[in-house]
């Protein structure tokens, strides 16, 4: 892999190279290194096909979470990692299966720590049920105490 | 030489803070010799030190003295100046600094501007504050020192992260801890009510103001977080359910309960001692967030260099509240008085399930946030919680709440209007019942089914505290205002905060249903149909700012083949830290946005997202009405103190 930084310094930190050809290294730069044409491809790829199929890859994007990132899903993500699991979503789309095949699919190979919505689980009822034993819990406490100060 | 100065001065500020916790103690002993006084004059000296001492960081980072090491990691001479003075607290050191400096600017104003409180309350509440104040001056001195120097000293400095030079940054931080902090007052209000046997009315009266205060500057601090989040981190989203979000979002949750349940001992001197575990609950997670963010466990772009020693010892700081404040008030609550006093039906039984759907949604935030963390240190299961957790079980509580707030303030207090609480709710489900059939029959894009509920209650509450801010004004029969200087200003506040939340709720509604998304290549001058807009490609253009370089692509915005605006979407390499970030292109019409995203570019095309947020901008003026009214709900507070 070629160092980045070296080669971008070396660009910048020469006061004597003139302005424009630092903007053409700069492009040249972008060109080269960003990998650009396989994305390319890709996009281009998917441009026939229909709207549904790009709704549903954002639908099933947003439910997977970019391990690499912090806290992010592969929907909102713009590193390398998200960009090929959206490629792996967009082949499974267009290979015909559903949305919980590819949700499946994806959860077998990556485990739970993929999926954003948490599954229920021995180990997630806890976080799955808490909230709405505290709504009936805190309810009950007030009016049972309210009961008790009319007697 | 400048670092020894600062140096120093935090060194006396460190003793000023002992001198008035000493002070205090000593007043209640021999009451005679100390007067309140000394204690009042201790406080302000630390003011001034700490208030002297981030002045001369702000110098030395100004002139760029890299002796300083923390100048060094966080400066570069090519900085914009603006950058310069807010690069202060874009760091660790700096924005320890800058919390403390919050903290004792507190106990200044205490003790310059309330005259006319009880004085032994108000000596207890300066040395609470300041044993806050000691713990985090320890910190600094052991851990996190912004004037330890080097030698030799290096030619130019590291610079600031790109991401924080931003308009964002200059306010952001210090509203955020203006809130944090500020409900750090509160908290020496309630263990100093505590101690005092002193919580009623009066006691209500005096730390209201503080709540009200730091309520509203930690709404503008989250608001102005999520706007920052918006435009320069360029992933177009306004709130991700982020640790660190979440975090500050703990405290702000728990605050709105305090601020709704204070007025409850204001007005009918009920409630007393959940309230004041609500003040002492606010601050701890406050503290929380800190520790959390700053230890390093929740990984963002908040947590600066990591270093173990500062988790253990903010570790230390919280646990130390925490431990003897909740043993403080287990002590001396007082009795659960709330049980007699309080008439379910009346304005207080609102506020009391007010209170509790606020209790249940904090226990939402606190657990998703945390159990990841905790089932990964117990067991070992790595799970992801994410933003669909959070809407499903944030959401119903939420709603319930909607439901209720535009009736809440139209009820009397210490009293069982029943009839009158049946009408209103009949009231809102009618109202709310037209508004979602309305909203079902003239919103023609598809988007999920519980949509047009949400935009009703949004709509619902608008509209609800609009209508309670007339009547409050007592229109005559012509339509003249009755007596304006009888108006209730803190009535009118209160509204309006209510009406900032419905702006809010249907911002965010409208902006996650009804967004419209690409997701693409643009071929050079290609033009695309997004929405009602079309949007064109005009190629990149190179430029050089004062310390980046970016490439900049332009668009141009159609609407029915009307040019009607132009926009340009950036990538940005920032020299100093050889980074680079995205600068997304905002096209603003009318409350909506065009929001444009850079992902690859090229000499012949471009991979962008471009996405059409339909009122997007009302989340933030939501955010902002809402701080708003909390402070014109201030403004007759006064008179109130008085009487």
């Amino acid at each position: 892999m070629v160092n980045f930084r070296f080669l971008y310094l070396m660009l910048i930190d020469r006061s004597s190279l003139c302005k424009y050809i630092k903007i053409f290294f700069l492009i040249l730069f972008y060109f080269l290194f960003f990998e650009a044409d396989s994305l390319k491809a890709s996009y281009l790829d998917t441009e026939d096909t229909n709207i549904e199929l790009m709704e549903r890859e954002r639908e099933i994007s947003g439910l997977l979470r970019c391990l690499v990132c912090q806290n992010q899903s592969i929907l909102e993500s713009n590193a390398p990692l998200a960009k090929d699991m959206r490629l792996l979503v967009r082949s499974q789309l267009i290979d015909g299966k559903s949305n919980d095949e590819i949700i499946d699919y994806v959860h077998d190979r990556y485990g739970d720590f993929v999926l954003m919505k948490p599954l229920f689980k021995k180990y997630t009822i806890f976080l799955w049920l808490s909230p709405f034993v505290f709504f009936v819990m805190g309810l009950l406490f007030i009016l049972t105490k309210n009961k008790k100060s009319k007697t | 030489m400048i670092a020894k100065i600062g140096q120093l001065s935090i060194f006396l500020a460190f003793i000023s803070t002992i001198l008035t916790i000493v002070l205090a103690i000593l007043y209640f002993k021999k009451r005679d010799f100390i007067t309140d006084n000394s204690v009042k004059l201790a406080s302000v000296m630390q003011f001034i030190f700490i208030l002297f001492s981030y002045f001369v960081l702000t110098y030395s980072y100004v002139i760029s003295d890299f002796s300083i090491i923390n100048v060094w990691q966080n400066s570069h001479t090519a900085k914009p100046l603006i950058y310069k003075i807010t690069g202060v607290w874009g760091n660790h050191e700096g924005s320890i600094l800058l919390w403390v400096l919050i903290l004792t600017f507190m106990s200044f104003l205490i003790s310059i501007f309330s005259q006319e409180m009880n004085k032994s309350l108000k000596v207890r509440v300066l040395g609470i504050q300041s044993l806050v104040t000691l713990a985090f001056l320890l910190f600094i001195i052991l851990t996190s020192n912004p004037f330890l120097t080097q030698f030799p000293i290096p030619l130019n400095g590291l610079g600031l992260n790109p991401v924080l030079q931003d308009p964002g940054l200059i306010i952001h931080p210090p509203f955020l801890y203006l809130g944090y902090v500020g409900f750090s007052i509160v908290f020496s209000f309630a263990v100093a009510g505590l101690l005092e046997n002193k919580i009623d009315s009066k006691w209500a009266r005096w730390v209201y103001p503080w709540t009200m205060i730091s309520w509203s500057a930690l709404t503008i601090g989250i608001t102005i977080g999520s706007w920052w989040a918006y435009y320069e981190l360029g992933w177009g989203g306004w709130w991700f359910w982020d640790p660190v979000e979440n975090v500050s979002l703990l405290p702000w949750l728990t605050g709105t309960a305090l601020v709704h349940s204070t007025m409850v001992v204001r007005n009918i001197n009920s409630l007393k001692s959940w309230t004041v575990l609500l003040s002492i609950m606010t601050f701890l997670f406050s503290l929380l967030g800190t520790f959390l963010v700053r230890s390093g466990i929740l990984i963002s772009v908040h947590s600066f260099a990591v270093d173990p020693r500062r988790g253990l010892f903010m570790l230390f700081i919280l646990s130390f509240f925490t431990v003897s404040s909740l043993i403080i008030f287990a002590i001396k609550s007082p009795k659960p008085d709330y049980l007699i006093e309080y008439r379910k039906l009346g304005r207080e039984g609102l506020i009391i399930l007010n209170n509790l759907l606020l209790v249940v949604l904090c226990s939402v935030v606190f657990i998703g946030t945390l159990y990841p963390l905790l089932l990964e240190t117990i067991s070992g299961i790595k799970i992801s919680v994410g933003p669909p957790y959070f809407n499903i079980t944030f959401l119903p509580f939420a709603f319930i709440l909607m439901f209720f707030v535009p009736i809440g303030p139209v009820l009397n207090w210490k009293k069982t209007d029943l009839s009158r609480l049946i009408n209103l709710i009949l009231l809102a489900l009618i109202v709310n019942g037209v508004l979602i059939i309305s909203l079902y029959a003239f919103i023609d894009k598809k988007g999920p089914i519980l949509a047009p509920f949400s935009i009703a209650l949004g709509l619902w509450l608008i509209a609800g505290s609009l209508v309670t801010i007339v009547k409050r004004f007592g229109l005559s029969e012509e339509g003249y205002i009755r007596n304006i200087t009888r108006v209730r200003l803190s009535k009118i506040g209160s509204n309006l905060a209510h009406a900032g939340l419905g702006v809010l709720i249907v911002g965010v509604t409208i902006v996650t249903a009804y967004e419209t998304k690409v997701d693409r290549v643009f071929e050079l001058n290609e033009k695309i149909e997004l929405d009602n807009f079309q949007i064109q490609y005009i190629g990149i253009k190179p430029n050089i700012g004062k310390n980046y370089d970016e490439i900049v692509a332009n668009f141009i915005i159609y609407k029915s083949e009307d040019k009607i605006g132009d926009i340009s979407s950036t990538k940005r390499f920032y020299r100093s830290q050889d980074t680079m970030t995205t600068e997304a292109g905002i096209y603003r019409y009318f409350f909506s946005h065009i929001y444009i995203t850079l992902s690859d570019i090229n000499e012949e095309y471009v991979v962008a997202s471009i996405s059409y947020k339909p009122f997007v901008k009302l989340i933030w003026l939501g955010g902002f009405l809402m701080a708003f009214g909390g402070l014109v709900s201030l403004v007759d507070n006064k008179k109130r103190l008085k009487s």
